[in-house]
């Protein structure tokens, strides 16, 4: 059966569309919400309530909607609670209702209903107080599980989201005639013009008015405004879009959905989440409809009259065969007028204005009364008039008064001002650049309110430096708006002011007894407007309540602000496409390809992708693999890519000036052609970085930092470059992306060079000794750095070549190499080799470390003007007694493993904080020792080499006995660099 | 004496796809190179350029053209310019090298072009940056973040722009490209 009206509103009956709700088939219309569909088939009971379970109907026409919350699709695709008002109808849609146990009609919950005496407001604080323990493990379980709405599928969500960036002189928000009328006075003066909608069809109330614009119907003057908008270049019209916030600098939050009114489809985004940038917006996003608190008000079959106007004029639905329309204001008459007109039976209206003087030919009138009850479960069947009157009826319109949509305009803190002859609150401080038009300013006549917006936007165009184009004030008519001041029923039933939290005049009243009679309590104690339509109608009518319990007016109860988003954004959409792997961008080393030919298990190191290890087909466990690189490499060479080691090409006539400024040791008298270890300090004295820098000629240094600090240290430097030093004639240039670097480590290291380095150069012992550096070319005329410079404690080199021939060169040293059993080895064995070498790193450096805590007090140089030297001084950094040094670590029982992170405690004290000597900070299996060895931090460590202490790890309860050793494991007095 | 001769690898193998009325493609044949002004030598920027490449001095976020070598210069910075020019023609960067701080450039940078009808459309899910005509002229170019990728957007022709962003990030920033351009054309069609 299908309850349309012959004309079918706006729609084309000849365009069906199948559907289904909880399963069974139905038929729409192209253009139907799934809402206007339901209603179309006769269902007006779509869902049960939040709390009570009680039978819910379609209450509004869009996105202010509490009750019709549907789940959409299935499986991965699920989309619970989402508005059956706000969903556009496709071919196929599979829609559910939720939150019931047991069938939609028989919903084994409503026991809820029942119970209601004991559920009242805030009942979880009181109640299930005893056992104790039950309240995790059982109560509040079950309340969770009863409370809720619909569910997620808990798969990942299968669809696609994008974002973007959009940019334009004026952001009009609301596509109706205040909106459309405003784009194209602004487009036709030239202006760039974004116009969005979040209805799917351009014309907000007209779209639902059977009124004329102009001597012509109010459709056609839309679509009129519109060809001529879509003709404009510099406007762009974006329906299916909802500006749900408005942030700093003139930039709005928007959400457009894209592909959601057409089936589900793969690789096709659903939603695109913009950001757009705009010089002035202006908001005319009209107005919402409220309800009356009356007694049983929430049932299926009650619905706004606004709502009621729009299923019957845009979509032809006749949502019952006897309606009735209850108001307290000129609106709701206007309702009754316009359904009656396009067919449907209105058998009475009831206003609560005794003094209202309209009348309706055909339809019985009650004025001055008001209802005191409804009837019917699954759909009203009658009301209960004040004076004892009982009227059949199947469908009740209510009008309540307007509430202008100034949700936007709260953004930024602005505090909405009450109207006491509109009763509503109207915008007041709204964002910089932001104007309001129309009814969203509390200008509900449209013919005044377009003589605003205009006004408006001409006051924009001159601002923005455009000349006002010639329009004609479009002409509307309306009749005035009206209301009296009724807002609720008293009585002991419930009256229903929150439809989507369940929450009633008792809850109110309650509240108020309780003590929370600030709006923001009110709010939290009772869950008011905390859904998914934010309040959109029950917070004003929820103030209104509470003033009335406390005697006063609406302002004294206090204003509630509302913040972003305007109506739900899916986590999705926010994430975008920044899903998975694509969170975040990763960096790739020259070597990246040929290391996956190797197999490599690659490590996330900030944005790049490092190899960790290189494993062989016999190796099983990571640590065979890592034992082999370390012994191969000590034992004869090995290669390991370092090109994310942070690069920064220092130029300039005062360089060396500069290095001493931002190095704790001197930089200026390095020599041409060598490389010096460095150590940079903070303001603070505390170690923040360490690498080498390499001087190649007199005005020219290159600069390594840690991989990890790369982009730390270059910011560093330029705001030392452009704010400390001014003067100094210094450039920096990151070129951690223009070199490709491997490190060549090992007795065999200088043998591999031998044979790439072009003939011209030589990197003898003696012409290229430890710490030398140079340009030079490589493989018969490639450009490249050579440093010699080791991590590893052997001899070691690294070789850069331009970054494009990183992937040539790694494979041309392999094949070089293979005479010498050349390995490849990763960031593990890098890592084992510089504990054996006794090499501070990341563990270190962790941002609590001083230069005396490493053993380099005496590099931090007291005579130039260096970053953090001051600071070094500090009594608390040179604390002999009790100051920690770096020192080394071996297990007493050599077959254990030592743990990082593990405290040091002298043996025979607690284990407790007071006894804290240090911390074990970097761990390692030597293969070259054949045990654990670690890295750590104790007091007074360098006096107390061969004590033996405890290491604690309370966390792990892997405690054991430790002896300090030197922190040289390998090699202590560096002989194999220097061979 | 070693006799190989290595070949150095674009970043993206050369990438060319379209996308409908797009075209993404790789630009491996650009050389690059940045130079820094030293301290007190700004006045005779303007000369320095001229002598070079009979250029005019391009102001700060503006860039410049030489019309016979197709050599381009963006202003970075005060102090900074960032040379661009196809590596086939006649041009030793050597010749100003001796006035200026030079750094080669070429190889930390990934170049790709987007061309075509729906370029901007393309453009707007990464870059941040309002390229209508009016307010990104060709020629004009910018620095910006897409997609946390640190990069500069050159206007080429009124459909044509070249995006530059950092080598080693150079698939995660196509990745972000293609993403867009699939995307664009799903919705469109």
């Amino acid at each position: 059966m299908t309850l349309r009206l012959k004309r079918s509103g706006i729609l084309n009956p000849n365009e069906k569309l199948t559907f289904s709700f909880n399963g069974k088939k139905m038929h729409g219309l192209k253009g139907d919400t799934l809402a206007s569909a339901l209603l179309a088939n006769g269902k007006h009971m779509v869902a049960r309530s939040f709390k009570y379970h009680r039978p819910r109907g379609i209450f509004t026409a869009g996105s202010e909607e509490p009750s019709a919350l549907v789940r959409i699709d299935s499986g991965a695709r699920t989309e619970p609670n989402t508005k059956a008002t706000t969903v556009e109808l496709y071919e196929g849609l599979a829609s559910f209702s939720q939150n019931h146990v047991g069938s939609l009609e028989f919903d084994l919950m409503e026991l809820n209903d029942f119970l209601s005496p004991f559920l009242s407001t805030g009942f979880y604080y009181k109640t299930f107080m005893w056992p104790k323990s039950f309240w995790e493990k059982v109560y509040e379980p079950f309340i969770r599980r009863a409370a809720g709405l619909g569910s997620l599928s808990g798969k990942p969500d299968p669809s696609i989201y994008d974002k973007g960036f959009l940019h334009c002189d004026i952001l009009i928000i609301g596509g109706g005639a205040i909106g459309l009328s405003t784009a194209l006075l602004a487009g036709r003066s030239g202006a760039k013009v974004i116009l969005a909608d979040e209805d799917f069809l351009f014309g907000g109330s007209l779209l639902s008015a059977q009124s004329t614009v102009n001597e012509q119907d109010s459709i056609s003057w839309v679509n009129n405004v519109l060809n001529e908008l879509e003709s404009l270049p510099n406007v762009r019209l974006m329906s299916r879009t909802t500006i749900y916030g408005v942030f700093d600098h003139g930039i709005f939050g928007a959400l457009e959905k894209k592909t959601d009114h057409l089936p589900p489809k793969d690789n096709t985004p659903r939603q695109v989440l913009w950001r757009v940038y705009s010089k002035k917006s202006i908001l005319c996003s009209g107005s919402s409809e409220r309800s009356i608190a009356f007694p049983n008000n929430d049932r299926p079959g009650i619905m706004l009259a606004n709502a009621a106007r729009k299923y019957v004029n845009r979509w032809g639905v006749i949502p019952g065969k006897k309606i009735t329309v209850f108001t307290n204001n000129s609106d709701g008459w206007n309702t009754a007028t316009q359904l009656r007109d396009a067919g449907c039976n209105v058998i009475a209206i009831i206003d609560t204005n005794e003094q209202t003087a309209t009348s309706i030919d055909g339809i019985k009138c009650f004025r001055g009364k008001h209802i005191i009850n409804t009837s019917g479960h699954r759909r009203i069947s009658s009301i209960q008039l004040n004076d004892g009157t009982n009227i059949q009826t199947d469908f009740l319109a209510v009008s309540g008064g307007q509430n202008p949509n100034l949700q936007l305009t709260c953004h930024h803190r602005g505090k909405p001002i009450w109207n006491r002859e509109l009763l509503c609150f109207v915008p007041r401080d709204p964002p910089v650049n932001m104007h309001v038009a129309g009814a969203a300013n509390g200008i509900f006549e449209i013919q005044e309110a377009i003589k605003q917006a205009h006004s408006i936007t001409k006051k924009v165009l001159h601002e923005l430096d455009y000349k006002t184009a010639n329009i004609n004030q479009p002409e509307f008519y309306q009749n005035p708006y009206k209301i009296h001041p009724f807002i609720c029923v008293k009585s002991s039933r419930r009256s229903w002011v929150d439809l989507q939290n369940d929450v009633t005049t008792k809850d109110i009243k309650q509240s108020h007894q309780e003590g929370f009679h600030s709006v923001e309590h009110l709010k939290r104690y009772t869950t008011l407007g905390m859904a998914t339509d934010q309040g959109k109608t029950s917070n004003v009518l929820g103030l209104m309540v509470m003033a009335e319990h406390k005697g006063t007016e609406v302002p004294n109860v206090g204003t509630t602000i509302y913040r972003p988003p305007y109506s739900p954004v899916s986590i999705g959409a926010l994430a975008g496409r920044a899903r998975g792997k694509n969170f975040h961008p990763f960096r790739l080393t020259p070597s990246h390809e040929w290391a996956k030919e190797q197999g490599a298990v690659f490590v996330e190191a900030g944005n790049w992708l490092r190899a960790q290890w290189y494993p062989k087909q016999d190796e099983t466990f990571w640590r065979q693999s890592v034992d082999r690189e370390v012994t191969e490499t000590r034992k004869s060479v090995g290669i390991c890519d370092v090109t994310t080691l942070g690069k920064i090409d220092i130029k300039g006539r005062d360089s060396g000036e500069f290095l001493n400024f931002v190095y704790a040791n001197n930089f200026g008298k390095l020599d041409i052609g060598k490389t010096r270890y460095g150590l940079m300090l903070r303001e603070d004295g505390i170690v923040f970085d360490d690498g080498t820098t390499a001087r190649l000629n007199k005005n020219h240094f290159i600069m390594t930092t840690t991989t990890a600090n790369a982009v730390s240290v270059f910011r560093h430097l330029e705001f030392c470059r452009q704010c400390l030093c001014p003067r100094l004639d210094v450039h920096l240039i990151s070129t951690t992306d223009y070199w490709a670097q491997f490190a060549v480590a090992g007795p065999n290291s200088r043998r591999v060079l031998d044979k790439v380095v072009d003939k011209a150069y030589s990197i003898t012992n003696e012409n290229f000794p430890f710490m030398a550096c140079m340009n030079l070319t490589v493989f018969g005329g490639v450009q490249a750095r050579l440093f010699r410079i080791s991590f590893s404690g052997e001899l070691a080199y690294e070789l850069a070549v331009p970054r494009g021939y990183g992937d040539a060169v790694i494979r041309e040293l392999m094949k070089v190499g293979e005479e010498f059993n050349i390995v490849p080895y990763g960031t593990e064995a890098l890592g084992v080799m510089r504990v054996e070498k006794g090499h501070a790193a990341g563990n270190e450096l962790n941002g609590q470390t001083t230069a005396q805590m490493l053993g380099m007090g005496k590099m931090v140089s007291k005579l130039n003007d260096c970053i953090g030297n001051t600071m070094s001084e500090r009594v608390a950094f040179n604390d002999d007694e009790n100051g920690l040094n770096l020192v080394g670590f071996v297990p007493c029982d050599k077959s254990k493993t030592l743990v990082a992170g593990a405290h040091f405690i002298k043996k025979g004290k607690a284990n407790t904080t007071i006894n804290d000597e240090g911390w074990m900070t970097s761990i390692v299996f030597s293969p070259s020792l054949n045990h654990s060895i670690g890295l750590g931090f104790i007091k007074k460590g360098n006096k107390r080499l061969g004590e033996k202490v405890k290491a604690v790890d309370l966390l792990g309860d892997n405690s054991m006995e430790v002896k300090i050793v030197s922190p040289h494991f390998i090699d202590p007095k560096g002989e194999r660099l220097r061979v | 004496m070693f006799n190989s001769d290595l070949i150095p690898k674009s970043c993206l193998d050369s990438y060319n796809k379209t996308f409908g009325k797009l075209v993404v493609r790789e630009v491996p044949d650009l050389e690059i190179a940045a130079i820094a002004i030293p301290n007190g030598q700004e006045p005779k920027v303007s000369s320095i350029l001229n002598r070079a490449f009979k250029m005019k001095e391009p102001k700060p976020g503006h860039s410049e053209i030489c019309s016979n070598t197709g050599v381009r210069a963006l202003r970075l910075a005060p102090d900074q310019i960032l040379l661009i020019w196809d590596k086939n023609i006649n041009f030793k960067i050597q010749n100003i090298d001796s006035d200026v701080y030079m750094t080669e450039q070429t190889h930390a940078w990934v170049v790709v072009e987007l061309s075509g009808e729906t370029v901007l459309s393309c453009l707007e899910r990464i870059c941040p940056i309002n390229l209508c005509e009016d307010n990104f002229k060709t020629n004009a170019f910018a620095r910006t973040v897409m997609e946390h990728l640190g990069s500069i957007i050159l206007k080429t022709t009124p459909n044509t722009f070249l995006l530059l962003s950092g080598s080693s990030s150079a698939n995660s920033f196509l990745h972000a490209i293609e993403t867009s351009a699939k995307n664009i054309l799903l919705t469109s069609s």
